[in-house]
């Protein structure tokens, strides 16, 4: 097991007003190399969650093992731990701040000791990864496009050698090319061995991308499955404030209107198959 | 209400020498018109120009050719623009950006203050405009404990209270959950039909342009395509061009079209495609 989170509690700091207890006991293993995602209305704690993953939040109770090892033992290394469980925050084109894209991607490596031609030289091939080309290397990074702001900003993450990248509404803003883009490097990190945790609002997203969903409720962990199982189960989803996606919400509308659909999918091509058996079988041999 | 005619945006991009600064069109030559009482949806992949057109409505941005007039106004004549920014009210992107008042009811008082409405009257308006995006218990709340959505609901509440003719959202729905992204498009809506404010709603979000009278389609600033949703859903071919997408049902109905079921096209919700998923099912002719 990569990480197992046990008992999680975090209450964030308040100044009079009522304190926000955002996590409660939350408990969750996450294995190497998956496609975890979080889902979640908003303040269910989910990207809250995922600010304890690298020690940027340190719960009040509970602990997190990162490859057996308790984060919150004494001498445990949380530096290295930052570099290995890299965080892609909301928005993150907005926190660009150097003069050229390739200073900017190199400023992690830089900080975390390696020197300038080995930090450009790490640079380069993050920036590589996800897509952008030497002609963009000495531009300012503010004069990029919205989606090549994103990658710039991803490969900041990547430059690190992450083996956990965790990204928090990564596709916010973006439209919907940019997002096949950033879904295809995503899916090629997971290829290569890197465990990618995706917190998103979108169910489409997930069921398309996700082998494992795990949706959060004010605080808890209330359901956790393949994306399939967890959006099937409306009643729950409903409770958590969530949405199934729309393609199976057409076939579970198909079956409470009495049309003998057999799965509750989210793919395309296996809904298209599953409604034309349902409807056509029916019919038998009458003409269509 | 809304005219645009010819209309170039074009801004400076710094290269190393100044032989290298050059001039980049952000819009180029659009035209456009928007009656009153539109609901007009705006799409375009990042970079296509859309809310720098958007920007032009309100004259936060002025033509550097052409002209936008707004109900007849030039906004390039800066006597009008108090009048154009009472008639064209925008909220944007990031709820955290655009409040300001330490209570909802005085963020929403601000742009009422800002234009000398009597204290009764402002009372009136406010109370009226909590009404119509259902914020009223939040009244007194700090805006910084709202949700997201609470946060975009009194950022629309603060521009409905000016009584504006029209509605800019510029992707106001980008950063909420399905729920709240799916009630602010129908407070939109119930703004649109009950209150007769024309709304220009920009988006990434396809199942939220199904019900827009119009949909313009920008592509590296020019207006690309316009028509009905059923025009431009009508074939996926079309939207894939400008790197947008379709909404996963109407595309779901394409590929049961193409396996050889009657399916009546475009289809924009999971509610309509079950509905005529059943006529067949059931043997009924619906074409």
């Amino acid at each position: 097991m990569l990480m197992e989170i046990e008992k999680l509690n975090y209450t964030y700091p308040s100044s009079g007003e009522e304190a926000v207890h955002a996590l409660r006991d939350v408990t969750l293993s996450i294995e190497e190399g998956e496609f975890l995602a979080l889902a979640g209305r908003s303040g269910s704690g989910k990207s809250t969650f995922v600010r304890h993953l690298n020690g940027l939040l340190r719960a009040d109770s509970g602990d997190i093992k990162y490859r057996g090892q308790p984060i919150y033992a004494k001498k445990y290394p949380l530096g290295k731990l930052r570099q290995k469980v890299g965080l892609v925050f909301q928005y993150p084109e907005h926190q660009l701040f150097s003069r050229t894209v390739l200073d900017d991607v190199a400023f992690g490596p830089q900080n975390m000791g390696a020197d300038k031609s080995q930090a450009e030289d790490m640079a380069r091939k993050a920036l590589e990864k996800v897509g952008i080309g030497e002609e963009l290397f000495s531009s300012s990074p503010y004069e990029l496009s919205g989606g090549q702001m994103r990658r710039v900003a991803i490969a900041g993450v990547l430059a690190m050698g992450p083996e956990v990248l965790v990204l928090d509404e990564p596709t916010a803003g973006l439209d919907p090319y940019s997002k096949r883009q950033l879904f295809a490097l995503l899916r090629e990190m997971q290829g290569n061995g890197t465990t990618i945790i995706l917190v998103s609002h979108s169910m489409e997203e997930i069921s398309e991308y996700a082998d494992r969903v795990v949706v959060f409720l004010d605080g808890t962990v209330c359901m956790d499955g393949s994306p399939e199982d967890v959006f099937s189960q409306k009643e729950l989803l409903d409770g958590a404030g969530l949405e199934m996606p729309q393609i199976m919400e057409t076939l579970w509308k198909m079956q409470q209107k009495g049309i003998p659909v057999e799965r509750l999918v989210c793919d395309e091509e296996k809904a298209a198959e599953e409604i034309f058996n349902a409807v056509t079988d029916r019919r038998g041999g009458t003409n269509a | 209400m809304i005219k645009v005619s010819n209309l170039v945006h074009s801004y400076l991009k710094y290269g190393k020498t100044e032989e290298d600064t050059i001039s980049v069109k952000a819009l180029d030559h659009v035209d456009m018109e928007i009656d009153k009482g539109e609901f007009i949806a705006i799409i375009g992949h990042n970079g296509s120009g859309k809310s720098t057109l958007a920007k032009h409505f309100n004259g936060l941005l002025f033509p550097a050719e052409g002209t936008v007039w707004i109900n007849e106004l030039p906004t390039s004549d800066h006597k009008n623009l108090g009048q154009i920014r009472r008639t064209v009210c925008m909220v944007f992107q990031n709820p955290d950006n655009q409040i300001i008042g330490a209570t909802v009811e005085e963020d929403i008082s601000f742009g009422l203050e800002n234009m000398q409405i009597p204290r009764e009257q402002m009372q009136d308006r406010i109370d009226r405009s909590l009404e119509a995006v259902r914020m009223t218990d939040k009244r007194q709340a700090n805006p910084g404990s709202l949700s997201g959505g609470q946060k975009q609901k009194t950022a629309i509440a603060g521009a409905v209270a000016v009584s504006p003719e029209c509605l800019v959202l510029d992707e106001a729905t980008a950063m909420l959950d399905p729920k709240a992204r799916r009630e602010v498009i129908g407070i939109a809506r119930e703004l649109n039909e009950k209150q007769g404010i024309t709304i220009i709603l920009i988006t990434h979000f396809m199942d939220e342009v199904a019900h827009a009278d119009k949909i313009f389609v920008m592509d590296h600033g020019i207006v690309a395509e316009s028509g009905t949703p059923e025009e431009l859903f009508r074939e996926p071919e079309l939207l894939e061009k400008y790197r947008m997408e379709l909404p996963p049902v109407t595309r779901l109905a394409y590929s049961l079209r193409k396996k050889g079921l009657p399916v009546r096209l475009p289809v924009m919700e999971p509610e309509d495609l079950a509905e005529q998923m059943e006529r067949i099912y059931r043997g009924e002719q619906i074409c």
